[in-house]
Parts: structure tokens; sequence; C-alpha cells
């Protein structure tokens, strides 16, 4: 409404140029998916029940469809999904390196560490060493990292992951176990 | 790691996890060789294979925490102050609890940590501290002892006495209490109140779950100090957003709930509040008519001398207006006291349990009873003698939406299951939402769609929603209630309004969506769907059209000749006719709709104060009034427009609120940026505004807005000790600091017209400095750093006069002719800094510097008002539309400085330039949805 502001960019739009290799249309997108979850974050908060953890994915599809439209075709579900895992994962750990800095300048001493197997509530810490071992990890072998980022970030079946990758599921399946593996060992 | 040895641990990995465990170890052995290091690895990653990893839910447990703004980890563990946190009790709205120990003297203690937005709130924050403090010296028995406050993760925290025992709440759940437990507990809460009252501490949230009572029957008060000093439809978004139950409205006295000013007997009607819970098992008045709730509280008090002398000190306790309320604890505790000692026998067990049976078999059939309420009162009318119970005045009411933002214009399809409705989307603009029973995530209906889409009205079977849109040219626009492309309907036209056969929209020529909106000439129209054929109906002035539920009439607002602020609302036939005027009060009456009967017509009104939603009696057939107006005073500050579902018992309202602040922050001049986050430094119950910093940089004044008067305050630069320099009806604005420091000049109506005067700042020594010509009124005081020029405007001109000699026959300086607002002068005095206006015009027209010796004009940009001159004597703060820019007065080039997002209208700096000064905006406004509440049958 206010006059002179330039109309926003299609989301659509923005989101076909990331698919095709337009980095800078990320940095577009990224500000109106996260202002649009927490839109819709407020209004699953307020009726979850306490202690109900919210599925990230869920979330972003919802912000998705809210976005685009549901009018946009997406070659098929687990594509997006994939998408969507990819922004969430750098949203959450975004996220999650503010607060740990934010921690660590609080009171680095207090900070009492934390088992991986004790996650009930949120960790920012833990999410932070998840994504410095997925980068590792791409390095060296990027299809494993990327099945991660599709599990962890995404919730993708192994089905979908293998839709995604253009692999058989067995394989993702072998993959996950080893990947699972050392990642819970690196984050122990 | 490289490559190779990431092979080399997959390949062995793989083969190992394929075997039996017990052959595992083997293979390993041989397959690493000498490797131990490569033997460790292996063994490591079976060993987390085996393990179980909740790696998946990492990240869901981190966005969890993202999307609700970083709620508080849970301090279990921790210390805290002397204490040690040993387990999280409760986690709500106001905070989380939890048990810790005290080490030092071997005892439990109770910390609550309070919620980040608490700490924002300094004001708050300072009020409860220092009533924290007066409680903890007060060590009432009544009252929860307070041990200490202090800061946890940058969270406020109380930590107090910790009480065994139960609250108020458990006692409710267990069903209506005795007679004398009742008494026992409301005498120790009235104990505990009076002694607060008498230390000038008011409770304000008086609930069943703060009122604590232990083993041996000994009552604890809790929790003073934390309620707001007012609440706002606001307020009740975040109580709701942070999981606090939504009952809260029940608690509430009726000034409380208008955001009135409260005073301690707001407390009394609290105690009255929980006696009446306590006693009957139910919150009183919620969809009960007065006489209703009366009825129950006597029912329960039972036709005993205490009983009956019990249920009138409760009655009394409960009146809607303070005045007829006991007018202190100690008096309403007397009362109790006395009844208590009454010749009374003992209460027979066997009419309780009766009692409790025939309450829960009414209950039953109350369902049934709020939907048909409607229906009765028209078969009934004439013919019953007894007046319906109201099911809406008091009905439940529960927040729709609580999106950042206005969200407004809610349509309710005609079995209230579909709710559409206008909100601020992501790009600023205004999007069309759906929202449906059930359903937690309203569904964007224009999506990508930059202009505004506005004023939504979903068709009586709720497929299609006809709403004004400003894309393609304009128009109305039919989309599916379920997304596609819209189609154009008409080109021209606003507030859309669905016949009930939904074949038909009625249309107004312009758009009014608050009473000050200013418009032309309106028609209305009635436009076919399916053809786009189009009938005017109304040549007159017509708004906000609505359809009866026989779709014989329309109701809409309008104009009154001679316009003003009057609105009101008429009905004229569909079919052509005269229109018949239906309300006829000086007050903005608009946004008309029919009642779910046909026969009232519901709108909005300020004719009671504040903007609330009105019910007037209709005759079905004509629209005349047949009775008074009521109001349903629905719990906002400001409630319009409203929808109702035809066939079904909802409404859905919006609450609007709009409050100014003074808030301060750190501010880096040579970046030109705020190095501080913005903090809110004046109540935010105040309408302040209009900010000016003392020449010694130490105080502040500022234009203050009241209940219905506008007054002169200074505080000091931190926002403690306010202080009113003004304090009556006139309406006194923009205080402006003297060059020493030792005066205030303002504009003030308290002589009849606009002149300007001045005041010391101890608010002694009011002085009149202007005397304008008749009738024409002199405003905008500017002093300068020389104490005998300063700038006014009289009229349509700007002079500078001396401020020392007498107004009238001194030789003034006047401006040559132009639509300027002189604002502020250059320290060097070369220049006098405004803005230009352009009659009619929706924004000024830019900053302007006026060149004294010259006598000329220079405009430097194409937006902005309230410029404030930087002491480099080249950049200048100006605000345009709630955002602060910088401008670079020689290269003419502003920028945007952020401001985290909040809305300024005005800013200033102190004197080092070191504190950036700014009067701030909040809006908001959320839909709320108003139930019938089930009445017990008579």
């Amino acid at each position: 409404m206010t006059p002179g502001s330039s109309p926003p960019p299609s989301v659509t739009a923005l989101l076909d140029s990331w698919q095709q290799g337009d980095a800078a249309a990320l940095d577009a997108i990224l500000p109106l998916v996260e202002q649009e979850l927490r839109r819709l974050a407020r209004s699953f908060l307020r009726h979850e029940r306490r202690g109900h953890t919210l599925q990230p994915t869920a979330l972003v599809n919802e912000a998705y469809l809210r976005l685009a439209g549901q009018r946009h075709q997406w070659k098929n579900r687990a594509h997006f999904l994939a998408v969507a895992a990819q922004l969430m994962r750098l949203i959450l750990v975004d996220y999650a390196r503010r607060r740990h800095a934010a921690k660590r300048l609080g009171h680095a001493a207090a900070a009492p560490e934390i088992e991986l197997d004790a996650i009930g509530v949120a960790r920012p810490r833990q999410l932070v060493a998840l994504d410095d071992a997925l980068v590792d990890l791409a390095r060296i072998d990027p299809r494993k990292a990327r099945i991660a980022e599709l599990k962890c970030f995404g919730g993708l079946t192994a089905s979908e992951t293998a839709q995604v990758l253009g692999v058989s599921e067995s394989t993702v399946e072998k993959d996950w176990r080893l990947t699972r593996a050392w990642l819970h060992d690196q984050l122990r | 790691m490289d490559a190779e040895r990431w092979a080399t641990l997959e390949r062995l990995f793989n083969a190992a996890v394929t075997r039996p465990p017990e052959t595992r170890e083997a293979y390993l052995a041989e397959a690493c060789g000498e490797d131990a290091e490569l033997l460790r690895e292996v063994r490591r990653l079976l060993a987390a294979d085996a393990s179980e990893s909740r790696l998946s839910r990492l990240a869901a447990s981190v966005a969890h925490d993202w999307l609700a703004e970083g709620p508080a980890d849970d301090l279990t563990g921790r210390e805290v102050g002397p204490f040690v946190i040993t387990a999280r009790l409760a986690a709500g709205g106001m905070g989380q609890v939890y048990l810790a120990r005290d080490a030092a003297l071997e005892r439990q203690v109770a910390i609550k940590v309070l919620p980040l937005a608490f700490a924002r709130d300094a004001d708050r924050a300072r009020r409860f501290e220092n009533e924290a403090r007066v409680i903890a010296a007060l060590n009432h028995p009544h009252i929860v002892t307070i041990l200490q406050i202090g800061d946890v993760d940058g969270r406020r925290y109380v930590a107090t006495e910790f009480i065994e025992g139960e609250t108020f709440r458990a006692i409710i759940a267990r069903g209506p209490a005795p007679l004398p437990l009742v008494i026992d507990l409301c005498l120790q809460v009235c104990a505990a109140l009076a002694a607060a009252h008498a230390a000038g501490i008011v409770h304000r949230d008086l609930k069943p779950e703060n009122v604590m009572v232990r083993p041996d029957g000994y009552v604890k008060v809790l929790d003073f100090g934390l309620a707001k000093q007012r609440r706002t439809a606001l307020d009740l978004s975040m109580a709701t957003l942070t999981g606090a139950v939504m009952g809260t409205m029940d608690y509430m006295s009726p000034e409380q709930a208008l955001g009135q000013e409260v005073d301690h007997r707001t407390d009394i009607f609290g105690i009255g509040v929980l006696a009446f819970e306590l006693l009957t098992g139910t919150v009183p008045f919620r969809g009960r008519t007065d006489a209703d709730t009366r009825a129950a509280l006597e029912h329960a008090c039972g036709g005993t001398p205490t009983g009956r002398a019990v249920a009138a000190a409760v009655n009394r306790a409960l009146a809607k207006e303070p005045d007829q309320r006991f007018q202190s604890a100690a008096e309403l505790r007397t009362a109790l006291s006395e009844a208590a000692g009454l010749a009374d026998p003992p209460a027979s067990e066997s009419r309780r349990g009766h009692r409790r049976r025939a309450l829960a078999a009414g209950l039953a059939a109350v369902v049934l009873l709020g939907a048909a309420a409607a229906t009765a009162l028209v078969s009934n009318r004439g013919a019953a003698p007894a007046v319906p119970p109201d099911v809406w005045r008091g009905g439940l009411v529960q927040q729709v939406t609580d999106m950042p933002g206005l969200e407004t214009t809610p349509s309710l399809s005609a079995d209230g299951r579909v709710l559409v409705y206008a909100a601020s989307g992501p790009g600023g603009d205004f999007d069309i939402f759906r929202l449906d029973e059930g359903s937690r995530v309203p569904v964007l209906l224009t999506p990508d769609s930059p202009v505004a889409d506005l004023q939504p009205a979903v068709s009586p079977d709720g497929r299609r929603v006809a709403f004004r849109s400003d894309r393609d040219g304009g128009g109305i626009f039919v989309i599916n209630a379920s997304g596609g492309e819209p189609r154009r309907v008409s080109e021209v036209g606003y507030h859309p309004a669905w016949s009930p056969d939904g074949r038909s929209l009625a249309l107004s020529g312009v758009s009014m969506e608050r009473p000050e909106g200013v418009y032309l000439l309106s028609e209305l129209w009635v436009v076919d769907v399916e053809t786009t054929n189009r009938r005017a109906i109304a040549t007159r002035d017509a708004v906000q059209p609505a359809w009866s539920p026989d779709g014989r009439l329309i109701a809409f607002a309008r104009i009154p000749d001679g316009g003003g602020w009057q609105r009101d609302i008429w009905v004229i036939p569909v079919s052509g006719g005269t229109a018949v005027r239906v309300t006829t009060d000086p007050a903005a009456d608009m946004a008309p709709f029919w009642g779910p009967d046909g026969a009232s017509i519901w709108f909005c009104s300020d004719r009671g104060g504040a903007m609330n939603v009105w019910r007037v009696p209709v005759n079905p057939a004509t629209g005349r009034p047949t009775g008074p107006a009521d109001p349903l005073a629905v719990p906002a500050a400001y409630a319009c427009p409203a929808a109702v579902a035809r066939d079904a018992p909802a409404v859905v309202y919006v609450s609007a609120t709009a409050r100014t602040a003074i808030a301060r922050a750190g501010f880096d001049a040579v970046r030109g940026a705020l190095v501080t986050p913005p903090q809110v430094i004046t109540p935010m119950s105040r309408g302040a505004s209009s900010p000016d910093v003392s020449p010694d940089g130490t105080r502040i004044a500022f234009h203050n807005e009241g209940d219905r008067q506008e007054d002169i305050w200074v505080m000091n630069l931190d926002g403690s000790g306010l202080t009113a320099l003004t304090r009556d009806a006139a309406s006194d604005r923009m205080p402006r600091w003297s060059p020493d420091g030792t005066r205030l000049a303002f504009f003030s109506n308290r002589s009849g017209k606009s002149e300007i005067w001045t005041v010391a700042p101890d608010g002694s020594a009011l002085r009149q400095l202007s005397t304008g010509p008749e009738g024409v009124n002199v405003n905008v005081p500017v002093y300068s750093r020389d104490p005998r020029r300063m700038s006014v405007h009289e009229g349509q001109v700007t002079h500078i006069i001396d401020p020392t000699l007498p107004y009238t026959g001194q030789a003034k300086d006047t401006l040559p002719h132009f639509s300027y607002t002189g604002f502020r002068f250059s320290a060097d005095l070369r220049f006098l800094w405004g803005w230009q206006r352009v009659a009619g015009g929706p924004y000024p027209d830019g900053i302007v510097r006026y060149d004294i010796a010259r006598r000329e004009y220079v405009a430097l940009t194409d937006i902005g008002t309230g410029p404030f001159p930087m002491a480099d004597g080249r950049r200048l703060l100006f605000t345009h539309i709630r955002d602060l820019y910088l401008l670079d007065a020689e290269t003419r080039a502003y920028r945007r400085i952020d401001t985290g997002g909040l809305s300024v209208t005005q800013a200033v700096l102190t004197p080092d330039e070191q504190t950036i000064v700014m009067s701030v905006r909040f809006d908001e406004s959320d839909l709320w949805r108003l139930t019938p509440r089930a009445v017990t049958a008579p």
C-alpha cells in the first residue's frame, strides 16, 4: 500500500530461477519464506499441544503453498521437498549459529554439555555441529551429504530421496546407514 | 579425513554391518590388520549404528525453537543467583515456574522466570520492581513472600517462598465448594488485598490460578505486580500466542476489559469472581444475563440468612460500575464476616448433591438453547412475557488471527464455517485469506498479487469470494473459495455484499473502512454476478451495504447532510423505494450487518466512547427500528468492522489498537545509524508523542494523549521521573524547550482557540504567550538558539517573532506565503527547516529549507516531515510514513535508517547526538470470534 514501493517479485519465478542456478534468487526467497514460516508457526503453535514438535517440512510445504499458490506445477513432490530441505537447513543453521554465538558470549562456562540422545528441546550447538560435519562430508562424498540433508532437514523417505538423486532406493538406504552412524559419531 | 580413508571405512562398515554381530570383531581384526586407528574408527561407527539416534529430530527441535521465537530453555540444573533449580513446575504465558533449592538456608523456593516481553517493556518492569519491593516490605501472611529479583539469560526472575498446597483452580475443579469454606478463603484473600491496597498496590490479575491454599488452610495470594497497567487486545493476543488460557476475560472487571484505567476496585470485582466461581463452579456473566447470574449465585448460596448475606455481598462485589461495589477490600471483608456470624443451620449434603445433578441436566439442554435462542427471539416476539436470555452479550471471545500487522474486513459463510478476510501480506500490500473452521492455517487466495486486494465477502454457500482489488484497473472480482483466477464482475465499487441467493452483489461507490475516511458521494449498486449487469438502487451517499437474510432489504452507512463525524445506518428496499433511517445519533455508526435473526441490525459505533459493536431491533419487513440500540461490549479498544453467520451462532469482529510511545536508542552520528535497539520508555498505555529534548540533554518533554485530554509531560532521559506539567481538559500539544531550558512552549486551546502558552519545567508559571487575531489559531511554537527568536504559525502564515515581547504590536517577520510548516531552526540561525503541505493531498510534499536572510524556500526532498537538523549543519533526520530517514542537505540524497521494524513518526537527538529519541506507533488489528454462551434454562 506504500506508494512507490515496487511490486514484490513472484516467489514462483524466484524458485524457478534458483533451481536454474541463479544463486541471487535464493537471497530474495529466504526472507519471504522466513516471514511466512513465522506467521504460520504462530498459528500452529497456538493450537499445538505443549511439547509437540513441529515438522519443519510440513511448515515449509505450507509456506510454499501459500507463497506460490497451488497453480505452480512442480515436477513432483519429492523435488519440492528437496528444495524445502535445503531452505530449511539454511534458515535453521543460520538461526542456530546466532543462538549459539549469543550463548557463548553470555556464559561459556555455565553451558552444560549436551548429550545427543538427550535432545528434547532445541540444541543449536548440535545443529551447528551437524552442519559443519555435512560441509566436511560434502567435500569427499557429496551424495551422502545430500542424503543426510534431505533426511535431516526435509524428512524425505528413502524412495523420495532416491527419486531426487536418481539412484536406487537400496543405495540410499545403504548410504544413509553409514552416514547416520558417522554423523552420530561426529556429534557424540 | 580424506576420500581414500572414507572409502575404506565405508567398505569395512558395510561389510561388517551385514554380518551377524558376533562375527564382526573377527572380521574387522583381520580386515584392519595393523591399522589400530582404523579398527577403532569402524568400531565407533558400528557402536553409533547400534545406538538409537535422534538425528532426524535435531532439526525439528531447533525449528520448533526458532518458530517459537526462542522460548526459554528449561533451566533445570542451573544455578540462578544463590539457588539451584531442581525441577520445572509449570510453563505458560506469564513465564516459567521452577522449584529450586536455597543451599545456604536449606529450604525450597519457587522461581518464576518472566517472559522476554516483560523485560522489553521498561515501564512494566520498573513498576513490577517497585511493587515487589513494597510487597516484600509488607511481609503479609496472606501474600507470598518475595525473596529475590534478578536476571537469568537476559530475563527477569522472581524467587519466592515455595508454597505446598493447591490453587483455587484445583478446588473449583472438584465442584462447588461449601459456603463456610468459601467464606473462610475469601476472608483471607480480602485481608491480603486490603493490606496491598493500603500500600498503594493493585493486583489487577486475581484469578483462581493466582491464589493458593496450604494444607493447613492458609491462603496465599501470588503474582502481585505482574499484570499490565491496562490490558489491550494486543496483550490478550500475546497471552494466547504464548499458550495462556483464553479464559482470562472472565476474570477481568468491566473497566479492565474495556481497556480503561483501573484502581483497587478492580480487585474487589476479582474477589467477587473468585467467590462466585468457588460457590457455583463457574464464572459469572459468561453467556448469562445479570439476572441469571444473580439467580445462580443465590441458588448456590442457599436460602439461609448466611447464604443470602453472602450472595448479596458477592453480588455487590460484582457490580459493573466500580462505584456500585464495595469501596475497599476491608468493607467486603466486614460484609463476609458479618454474614458468617449469622445464625445458620448446617448445610444439608443431600441438597447439594441434588443441585449438582440438576445443573448437569440443565447443561445438556443448554447447547440447543444457544442455537435456538435466535429463533425464539423472533417467534416469541410479543407473545412471551419473559425476555429470552441474551446469548451474545458476554459470550465467549476467542482470538482468530494473531499475525503481526493488520487483519480486517471479516466475512462469514451462512453456516459460519468459512471465514475470509483481508490482511497485510508479506509484500506490505493487502491480500485475501480464507480460514476454514477447524483449520489452523489461513489459505492465501490472492497469491502473487502486488496490489491491494481488500474487503472480501464470501458467498452464503462458502464457495465464492467477492473482493475489491486494484488489479487490472480496479474493480470487484469474484474468485473460487478454493483459489484460481479471479473474474471481474464490476469495474467500479467497494465493499461487495452477497445476496442471500448468491446471485447478486451489492456494492458501494467508495470505500470507508474507518470513520475518519473522507469520501465523496457514493452510489449503491446491485450487480448480477453472472451477467455483470449493474443497476443503481441509491444515488445518494451510501457505503458498506449489507443484504438482509430474506434478500429484500439492504442496510448501509451514510454521512448525513452537513457531514462532520456523524455516520448513520439506513435501510433501503432492494426493489427500490425510500430509504429508512435506522440510527440518528451524532456518533459514527457504520459497517452494518444483519443479525442472525433478521430482526436486528448490528453495526459499529463510537456512541459509547470507544468503537464497539451495537445492535438495534428492527422490523424485518421494513428495517424500521423497533427499540433502542444496545452495545455488545466486546472486549476491544476499537472493534470494527464485524460479520455474522446467517445460519450459525458466530460473529467475527476486528479488534484494532494503535498506540504511540516514546522510545530511545543509542545513535552513531558518524554512521547515521542506531547502535542499540530502540527501547520504549513511556508507559504503553499512554499516547505519547512529539518529544523534545532539553538543551542540557537530561530531560524529554512530550505530548501525552489521555482518555479525553491532551497534556504536556516531562521525564528524564531514561523514562524515570514522569511528571505532568498540564493536567486538565484542554488540549496541549507540541512542547518545545526554550534555549536556556527554563520554559516550555506549546500550543493549547485553553483560551477557547489555539494559542501559544509557556510553562516552567516543574509545571508552575503557566502563561499565555500569543494573542492571535480573532478566530485565527496560533500554533507550532519553535524556539531557536536565540531566546529572542521563535517561529509560530498564525492561521495560514508563518511568523518569526520575539517571544520576550508582547505578541500583539511587535514587528513580526512574516515569511513569504507558502504552504509550509516551519519546524526547527538550524544551529547557526540561517535556516528554518520544515516541510511543505499540499492541500488535499494524502502526503506532504517533502522537506523544505527556508533561508531567513534571502527569504526563499528550497525544496530538498519529495517525501518527509518533521526535519531535525544535526550538529554538522549538513545532515537531517526526518520521517516519512512511519520510517526514519537521514538526509544529506548538500547532496540531497537520503536513505532510510533501520529502526528494527518500529514505526517512527518523529525523531530528535540529544545535544551530544549519542541518543535518538523517537515517537513510535504500534498498529495492530486482529480478528476475534464471539460465540454465544450456553445459558442455564430458567
